[in-house]
């Protein structure tokens, strides 16, 4: 295993420790994010340098290998891309979808009265729009280059 | 488009894990060119008209007339 996977493990560890050292010696409001942060980046670094040393190991120098291998056919193989692409399509209008409906189901409440949603809503719908309009857009460059 | 990949390979005895380390692709991808659920790229197309040592029209051929292609 490459070196690097540990050198990011402690680097994941350092900004985890630094995290918990800001969350207990500060007293604001963003305690639990910082809280957050530092458990994210102390169990991934943890975990980033136990894979190192455990893949380290000569004896499983064979299985790193072939799993390497394997990750790689299975990350450039063609079908899985067009799968992929596939599922980033639907995933998209799946996305598109749900942001329309609670467009009109978050204007209902605010329209009734319940909860202010004004915020909300034009949150939704601004992002709804940059949605569609990157997805148009970036169609028309990647078109552009075979213009 | 129409192949008869599932019967070359059996021919020489290779099962589909077996070509997809060959060609370096997965298993499921030998799998979807089989069944006709996926046309391979031209490069991987190629790359199996040469595992087999046939021409690529010996492997492939469009619908229309594939059966009659299949029986030559």
């Amino acid at each position: 295993m490459k070196k690097n996977n540990l050198y990011i493990g402690l680097l994941y560890m350092a900004l985890g420790a630094t995290c918990l050292w800001f969350t207990w010696s500060t007293e604001n409001s963003i305690r639990s994010l910082l809280f957050g942060f530092s458990g994210a980046g102390l169990i991934g670094g943890l975990n980033l340098i136990w894979k190192y040393f455990y893949w380290l190991s000569p004896k499983r120098k064979e299985i790193y290998k072939d799993k390497l291998e394997e990750e790689k056919i299975n990350l450039r193989d063609e079908f899985k891309e067009s799968l992929r692409n596939r599922s980033g399509r639907i995933t998209y209008i799946v996305t598109l979808l749900i942001i329309t409906i609670s467009i009109v189901i978050f204007s209902i409440i605010g329209s009734l009265g319940f909860l202010e949603t004004k915020l909300l809503v034009l949150y939704l719908s601004i992002l709804w729009i940059i949605m569609y309009a990157t997805g148009i857009v970036v169609f028309r460059i990647l078109l552009k280059k075979y213009q | 488009m129409k192949n008869n990949i599932r019967k070359l390979r059996k021919e020489i005895g290779l099962t589909q894990e077996d070509m997809a380390k060959a060609l370096r692709v997965t298993r499921q991808t030998i799998n979807a060119i089989e069944n006709e659920k996926y046309s391979p790229s031209l490069e991987l197309a190629f790359a199996i008209s040469e595992l087999f040592e046939l021409k690529i029209e010996e492997i492939f051929f469009l619908n229309r007339g594939g059966k009659e292609n299949e029986e030559k």
